[in-house]
Parts: structure tokens; sequence; C-alpha cells
């Protein structure tokens, strides 16, 4: 039977390394993504997820459970991430992925149905999200990435972030009237090189 | 009296993320059915968050390893410190009631093998009491588990070092330890690095203020004349 977060992490308290190995199982894909998507950089995101664990081993005994474990612990990455950039004195950077060799690109369909060109579309959009969330301010950026890819409720990010439901939904609103501004200029920009490419072609 | 709708557009949030209650939620639907500005406003907002499914994390390499399994260890390693040292102290008391046993039913003169010299040297230097000078022991102890603290983990040690590099390489106890030390330290730093930083603006304020002042004073001087 699958335990849950509180009973491995009572048992991780007690000194038990397995239910923490679990834990970590369990939470690691979200919390690096959690911190690449933040910070940018996978070297980076992955110091950042491994400091989280540790600092939630060393944090164990003093959790008493008043949250999630999971809001913990992204309480504790986001800390971490907040101090990195700021460490570094520097925004989020946006990786660019190696490689648009068609036959890489192959590889990441996300169906067997999925075209090349769909596929160049959605990285290229892919990329274009990154750059125009590394643009936001820091708060309606953290708060698009807990709703949107971690799924938290209103609540949840009102008490992780320490600030009012009402403030939640204003980052969140603003942030994504921001984003839709900066990807329709983009889309726009796009279609209108595809339009130059293939006069000049034709 | 609601006030419009189009002037908090952030309450269409919930809406559009189905987290709202109930009467909210009928008071936002009958404003979309009269208000084409808001439903395009709705209908942007849902796009953008299609356009986010699009931001994939790159596959990655699991970030931490797995702790070893426990060792096997023999029955007498798994006996806790305290219940070996009682029974240690156990021995000793056997032995030494051997050894009184022997001394009572031995001849007197081969009980006597040797004293100790009468005149045994102090290590209490003149001047300084015993309690002085265990004090002063702790101090270098503490001291000295300072600095050895500092020189186990160097300022540079990131988790990437300590890690076990390989994906099918397991944490010992020891590799844990260290990266816990260094996650301890790297805390410090970075504590002391915001402190040493608020410091640094709070002189630069009692500066700025002390110029403030003196200016002031000046100025008052000069308004007295």
């Amino acid at each position: 039977m699958t335990r849950t977060d509180e009973e491995l992490v009572a048992c991780a308290s007690a000194g038990d390394l397995e239910s923490f190995n679990q834990l970590v199982s369990r939470w690691e894909r979200p919390i690096y993504a959690l911190a690449y998507r933040t910070l940018g950089r996978e070297e980076d995101a992955r110091d950042v997820v491994q400091e989280a664990f540790l600092r939630a081993y060393r944090g164990l005994r003093g959790f008493k459970g008043q949250a999630k474990f999971s809001s913990w612990l992204y309480r504790i990455t986001l800390n971490l991430c907040r101090d990195w950039i700021r460490r570094e004195r520097r925004t989020p950077l946006v990786q660019v992925p190696e490689g648009t060799d068609p036959v890489d690109l192959a590889d990441e369909r996300v169906a067997p149905s999925e075209s090349v060109e769909d596929l160049v579309a959605r990285r290229e959009l892919s990329q274009a999200v990154a750059q125009a969330m590394a643009e936001l301010p820091e708060e309606q950026r953290t708060a698009i990435l807990l709703k949107e890819y971690h799924g938290l409720t209103f609540q949840e990010i009102a008490d992780m972030l320490d600030c009012p439901l009402s403030t939640v939904k204003t980052r969140l609103y603003q942030g994504l009237s921001v984003l839709r501004r900066r990807l329709e200029r983009r889309q726009a920009e796009a279609a209108s090189l595809r339009r130059a490419t293939w006069e000049s072609s034709s | 009296m609601m006030p419009a709708m189009c002037d908090e557009r952030e309450r269409l949030i919930g809406y559009v993320y189905d987290e709202c209650e109930p009467p909210e939620r009928r008071a936002i639907e009958s404003h979309l059915d009269e208000c084409a500005d808001c439903r395009a406003e709705i209908g942007a907002l849902r796009r953008v968050r299609q356009d986010l499914l699009a931001w994939d994390v790159p596959a990655h390499e699991p970030v931490w390893r797995p702790f070893a399994p426990a060792p096997i260890v023999p029955w007498y390693r798994q006996v806790p410190a305290w219940a070996m040292a009682a029974a240690a102290g156990v021995m000793f008391l056997i032995g030494a009631a051997g050894g009184v046993v022997t001394h009572a039913m031995l001849p007197q003169e081969r009980a006597v093998v040797a004293t100790a010299p009468a005149s045994t040297p102090t290590l209490v230097p003149i001047g300084v009491t015993p309690t002085q000078l265990s004090e002063a022991e702790q101090r270098m102890v503490q001291m000295m588990r300072a600095e050895l603290n500092k020189r186990d983990v160097p300022r540079t040690t990131s988790n990437a070092q300590l890690m076990p590099a390989s994906i099918g390489a397991t944490l010992t106890q020891d590799q844990f330890n260290n990266l816990l030390r260094a996650s301890e330290q790297r805390q410090w730093e970075m504590v002391a690095g915001v402190s040493n930083e608020y410091m640094k603006q709070i002189n630069s304020l009692r500066r700025e203020m002390s110029g403030i002042k003196e200016a002031v004073a000046l100025a008052q001087q000069g308004g007295g004349r």
C-alpha cells in the first residue's frame, strides 16, 4: 500500500532513510520542474533541487504538518531560487534547447501523428513562452508557475506566498495579460517573417 | 450593488480556473451573456493557458541518488553504546572484586609490588584552578571543532561535487553527512551575506542621516546670524 507523505515524513524524521528516499522520488520531478522554470538553466535547477531536499531533511523534525509536505517543499524551493537569483544578480535565463535536427526532433513527438512542422512550431512556442515568462515580474511568474504547472489552488498559493487571496488573483490576471500581449506580438512577428521568406523564395 | 465586471476583470480569473463560488459563477455567466468584451477576454486568457502547456521541461537524469541499503552488521554492533558501556562497567567491577578477594587471601608481603612515588608532580600550574583549566579546555575543544568544521567542507564545495556522479550509484551515510554539512555551511554563509548587506545599507543610511543633520545644523547657524 502506498504510504502518504505525512506517514513518510514521520518515519523519515525518525531516521528512516528509505522513507526519505520515497519522498524524494515522489517529489523530485515537480520540484525540478519548478526550479527549472524559475531559473531557466538545468545546472542551476539541479543544484537547487538537491539543496531543497537537504534543507527539507534538515528541517524534517521542525515540520509539524502545518501545511502539506509538498507546499512546504515548494516554499523551500522558491526561497532557494530567490536567493540564487539574488546572489547571481541576474534575471532568469532562457536556455535554448540544443539541436533542431529533424531526426532529434522526431524523438520528441508527443504523438506519432505529430508532423515535424508541428513539432518545430511547438518548440518555438515553448521557447517563446519561456522567454515571456522570464520577463515577467517575479511575483506574477511564481503565481503562474504554481497555478498552471503545479495545480495549486488560489488559497494554497496565497498561504505559500504569504499574501491575500485577492493578490494572487490579481497577479495571475496581470501576468496572463502581459503574456498574452507578448505571445500575440511574437506570433505576429513570426508570421510576417514566414511571409517574407515565402515571398523571397517564390 | 455589484460593480461592473468589465472594471474588475481580476474576477474573471476565478471563472477561468473554475475556482469560484456558485453565486459568483452565475453572476459572471450572466454578465458574459451580455458583454462581448469580457467574452473575448475569457477566450484570450484560455488561449494563453493553452500556449503555456507548450513549455516543456527538458528530459533530465534524476538529480538525487537514493540512499544505499543499510549495511548488514554483526549483532554486537547493533548493541547501543550505553549497553556496551554498562557491560564494560560490570566487567570492571567483577575484575575489581576479584582483585580485592585475591588481595585479602594472599600473604601481605606479596601484595605490595610497587607503590607510587611519594612526590607525584601536580599537573595544575600554580595560580590556575582545575575549574579554570577545564573551562579553557572546553573553549579550546569548541574552537578546534569549529575550525575542523570549516576545514571539513571548503566554501567551494557544491552538491554536485559531493553527490555520487553515476546514475545507478547510491548515497552512503558518510556522503549524505557531507552533503548535510555542506548545506548547513552554505545556509550560514547566505545568512552572513544577507546580514552583511543589511549592515552596509544601515551604515550608508546612517552616514546620509548624519550628513543631513550637519547640513541642517549649518543652515540653522547661518540663519541665526
